[in-house]
């Protein structure tokens, strides 16, 4: 039975993981998308598509280890 | 990218203007400094409040703001470096992104172009040459669009001068189509 004191005593943090899991599956499937897209059509195999493409990986792995430093301090 | 006819050749493929990716790559990053001003703005009205024990929470919100941010610009990237028009020696090839997976390609040969027109409005579209060009034609889908092309006035030119040395072609071969 749901009670203000079960309310009460939900902890939220504790729970934080499945979103941060969540998060991350959609963050990994847009990177996906976005791969399937600029190897797929190969008029992107050019040097600006080469500097974007580093530039976004590089990016996404930065913001992945900064994410998951804060949550395993949590 | 795409299959080409026999004698066919690529002469010029047309994107949208740099201008339109720059203010969404300046949105992206006003809304990336967002939290950090109403940080300070909140550490500034309650001094007295300790932010002490929220420092990873914050940290780790920000951190996937920013994740989000940084894959709303690179698919937007995506659409606007996607969104092509391919010109070739027989058809202007309009390929439109409309989000990821949702794709339209439609092609216009050049002796079906009806009426090439470009508009720019603006100052910075005067400025900056960028500006609409709409292709009429005469084919199941009778209007061909660019928004925010970059240099309009060279599309328009480009076609023309094909269409112009199409319809020689074919005058000096008339078997030739």
């Amino acid at each position: 039975m749901l009670s203000i004191e079960t309310l009460q005593n939900f902890n939220i943090f504790k729970y934080l993981w499945v979103g941060f899991v969540i998060f991350w599956i959609f963050a990994g499937w847009m990177t996906f998308a976005l791969f399937y897209h600029w190897i797929k059509y190969s008029q992107l195999n050019t040097i600006l598509f080469r500097l974007f493409q580093f530039i976004f990986i590089g990016g996404m792995v930065f913001l992945f280890f900064l994410s998951f430093f804060f949550f395993i301090k949590i | 990218m795409i299959p080409l006819e026999q004698g066919e050749y690529i002469v010029a493929t047309f994107r949208k203007h740099w201008w339109k990716i720059f203010t969404w790559g300046l949105s992206m990053t006003v809304l990336a400094f967002i939290p950090i001003i109403f940080l300070f703005v909140f550490i500034y009205a309650i001094p007295q409040a300790s932010l002490e024990h929220w420092t990873y929470i914050l940290g780790l919100g920000y951190s996937v703001w920013l994740t989000v941010l940084w894959i709303m610009f690179f698919v937007e990237w995506t659409d606007f470096y996607l969104d092509v028009w391919v010109v070739t020696n027989k058809r202007v090839v309009d390929i439109d992104h409309e989000g990821l997976f949702s794709r339209e390609i439609s092609a216009v040969r050049l002796e079906d172009i009806e009426d090439t027109t470009t508009e720019s409005y603006g100052i910075l579209a005067t400025f900056l040459k960028f500006g609409n060009v709409f292709i009429q034609t005469a084919g199941s889908r009778n209007e061909f669009y660019l928004r925010e092309a970059n240099n309009p006035d060279k599309i328009r030119q480009t076609i023309s001068n094909l269409i112009d040395t199409a319809k020689k072609l074919n005058e000096h071969n008339p078997h030739n189509s």
